[in-house]
């Protein structure tokens, strides 16, 4: 009568099984899927992008690591149906940042503010004075007029870039990056 | 001027984004594996619930269809003769109980019918009050399996 049941299925199933969590522990099984490939050549630039956004590295590379999950997640290993891959990572990083800096925002408003959430004493040791009281004033800004900075001046995109990125129109991203260009000039003293 | 605004602006940016170099940064697994882990585990969790289950199964099966069928309690059988219980028919005058047949069957009936208590639900309706009549469960039981 035991014979009857199905055994051998089971075993197979749990064959199958083992093998796919030996296969997930390696890695990459058959070939690189093109989302590691990806987040192997963007992982660094994206978390520097964030480090800028964030301030702190532990929370950009979080940033950066969800990011790439949940592109995982909506388009699979191949990212079938993602034209551009980098300017999705990028509108998913810089949105990912904004939240990120709301939800400490609304955390600062109950407690105190964590130490890691400003730059290590020795990141900011290693940065030239100039640099440091740029940086300061660029803190003091919105999170959208840094994001514009940001994108404007360090990543190196145009207006009409920012504006699909931060899904926008051009006109807000030139008003934005103007009025943020004048508080910080107001900021270190210049005219 | 607002070019050294902007200037300074670069500047800044880029030498806070020099100090991130590859060294820095923490190990993190591929997406693809990072996010196979949690669906696996799940999975796995899933197989021993299922063999758990199976397992109860068929254990439960294997009790139910393996264990023999309850014999029936047959009493000591003392004869063709004496077989129907006549109680009017065999007087005892030692006793004062009206039923003299008692003192030769009840040594084996109750002692039996303690045993097989546990399968007792398994026979029928007709065993549903068995410590009223003792007597009739044991003589109608042995009716009702050949057939």
């Amino acid at each position: 009568m035991l014979s009857v049941l199905p055994f051998p299925a089971l075993f197979a199933w749990l064959r199958g099984l083992s093998a796919e969590v030996r296969a997930a522990g390696r890695g990459d099984p058959g070939g690189a899927p093109a989302i590691n490939e990806l987040y192997h050549s963007r992982r660094l630039s994206l978390v520097r992008l964030a480090v800028l956004m964030v301030d702190d590295l532990p929370t950009a590379e979080d940033v950066v690591q969800d990011v790439f999950t949940a592109l995982y997640r909506r388009h699979g290993p191949d990212l079938r149906g993602v034209t551009d891959p980098n300017a999705y990572l990028v509108t998913g990083v810089t949105n990912a940042a904004r939240s990120a800096l709301r939800r400490r925002r609304t955390a600062r408003a109950y407690a105190a503010p964590p130490p890691e959430a400003i730059p290590a004493a020795e990141d900011e040791a290693l940065l030239g004075e100039s640099d440091r009281e740029m940086l300061r004033a660029l803190r003091g800004l919105t999170v959208r007029q840094r994001q514009v900075l940001v994108l404007r001046y360090w990543s190196e995109l145009t207006e009409g870039e920012i504006a699909d990125t931060l899904r926008v129109s051009r006109g807000t991203v030139k008003s934005t990056a103007h009025r943020a260009l004048s508080i910080l000039r107001e900021r270190l003293g210049e005219r | 001027m607002t070019d050294e605004v902007e200037r300074r602006l670069r500047s800044a940016l880029t030498a806070r984004a020099g100090q991130i170099t590859a060294e820095r940064l923490r190990f993190e697994p591929p997406p693809t594996v990072a996010t196979a882990r949690t669906p696996v585990r799940r999975r796995w969790w899933a197989a021993i619930a299922v063999a758990t289950a199976a397992a109860g199964v068929v254990l439960g099966f294997t009790l139910l269809t393996g264990s023999p069928e309850p014999t029936p309690v047959l009493p000591a059988d003392p004869g063709p003769g004496t077989s129907p219980p006549a109680p009017a028919a065999s007087p005892a005058p030692s006793f004062a109980d009206p039923s003299p047949s008692p003192p030769t069957s009840a040594p084996a009936t109750p002692s039996k019918a303690a045993g097989s208590t546990p399968s007792a639900p398994e026979t029928g309706p007709e065993t549903s009050a068995p410590a009223a009549t003792g007597t009739r469960q044991v003589t109608a039981k042995p009716q009702a399996t050949p057939g």
